[in-house]
């Protein structure tokens, strides 16, 4: 009875999963030289602060270039690739609209709202996109706050 | 919130001017340039302790030199210049060779007496340039990767987030890899 119900359990927290990925995640889920990871209500700090992220990780060169174009990052100084062959980290980040955080926002002095933005922190080292969608100001605060610093870091060095 | 730090906020909230991207650019710019500037002074700061070790080392070997002639009994017979001692340790010989009448006989191979002599010295008398050498080398900063590593949230991924994964991954993978991103 206890495994049975515990299956029911199961099957119901599944579909609530698939359910729940976010747009992201189903436009790349189906690739192969890309990892994606969907984390929905990712807590940020000690306040409860949340949001949804999605890790877009290149498997192999061909991934990582596509990911490149897809984002349209830019290309790094040779200071920066010197960096990155000697492992340091490089470590960039913009903000995107939520409807479509794969397009470079338009250069115009008008505020994207936070409550409609995503981050996108890209870490060169590990050929990852990590990207937080927030819907609220508070998110985007902390949010913000993190890869401020990891930026700064990076540069640092 | 340092000015870099502030227009990277500007920036991140799309509130920046063209005016404040380009300052942006600059001071982006101006930090690397800093970092590189650091960098050479630390390689600066090695290279110039390695010579003060050199110098100290030499110093010490031309100290050793002089007291073994001292100790030999033959000044008359000592090498005018250090460059002497070093290329022609057949003169020392000579000299240890014929020693004053009353003086003991002394008798060391040219390679050893340097090394054995040294030591003697170094642990009664302690030089103090070496000292400082060996100081300045300890003290001399290494590159250093700075972090600024925040406090892990108290409860920060204690809500077991819903995660999803197109390949074989754990909750815990993917929870703990955002946060070594964020941290690092």
């Amino acid at each position: 009875m206890l495994r049975k119900y515990l299956l029911f359990i199961g099957v119901l927290v599944w579909a609530s999963v698939a359910g729940a990925q976010p747009d992201l995640y189903n436009r790349y889920a189906s690739r192969t030289d890309i990892r994606v990871a969907s984390v929905t209500g990712f807590v940020l700090d000690s306040a409860g602060t949340q949001a949804d992220v999605t890790l877009l990780e290149a498997v192999d060169d061909a991934g990582w270039d596509w990911l490149c174009k897809e984002f349209g990052l830019i290309a790094l100084n040779d200071d920066q690739r010197r960096q990155l062959a000697q492992g340091w980290e490089v470590s960039m980040f913009a903000q995107r609209d939520r409807k479509d955080p794969s397009q470079p926002a338009p250069v115009t002095e008008e505020r994207i709202d936070v409550a409609n933005s995503c981050y996108v922190g890209v870490s060169y080292l590990s050929r990852t996109l990590y990207i937080f969608c927030c819907t609220t100001e508070q998110q985007a605060d902390v949010v913000i706050d993190y890869l401020i610093k990891k930026m700064r870091n990076s540069m640092r060095r | 919130m340092t000015e870099l730090e502030t227009l990277l906020r500007q920036y991140a909230e799309g509130t920046i001017s063209q005016e404040e991207m380009q300052r942006l650019n600059t001071l982006s710019h101006r930090d690397e340039v800093l970092a590189g500037a650091e960098a050479r002074a630390n390689t600066l700061r090695r290279q110039r302790a390695t010579r003060m070790s050199i110098a100290a080392s030499v110093a010490l070997i031309i100290a050793v030199v002089v007291a073994v002639a001292l100790r030999s009994g033959t000044p008359a017979g000592l090498p005018d210049t250090v460059m002497e001692a070093r290329l022609e340790p057949q003169t020392i010989v000579e000299s240890l060779a014929e020693p004053a009448p009353e003086q003991p006989v002394v008798r060391h191979s040219p390679r050893q007496t340097p090394v054995r002599e040294v030591a003697q010295v170094t642990p009664a008398a302690p030089d103090r340039e070496m000292e400082a050498v060996a100081t300045a080398l300890q003290e001399a900063p290494a590159p250093v990767r700075v972090h600024e590593e925040p406090p892990l949230p108290a409860h920060a991924g204690e809500s077991y987030p819903v995660v999803a994964c197109n390949s074989e991954c754990s909750p815990d993978s993917v929870i703990n890899d955002i946060w070594r991103f964020l941290r690092v």
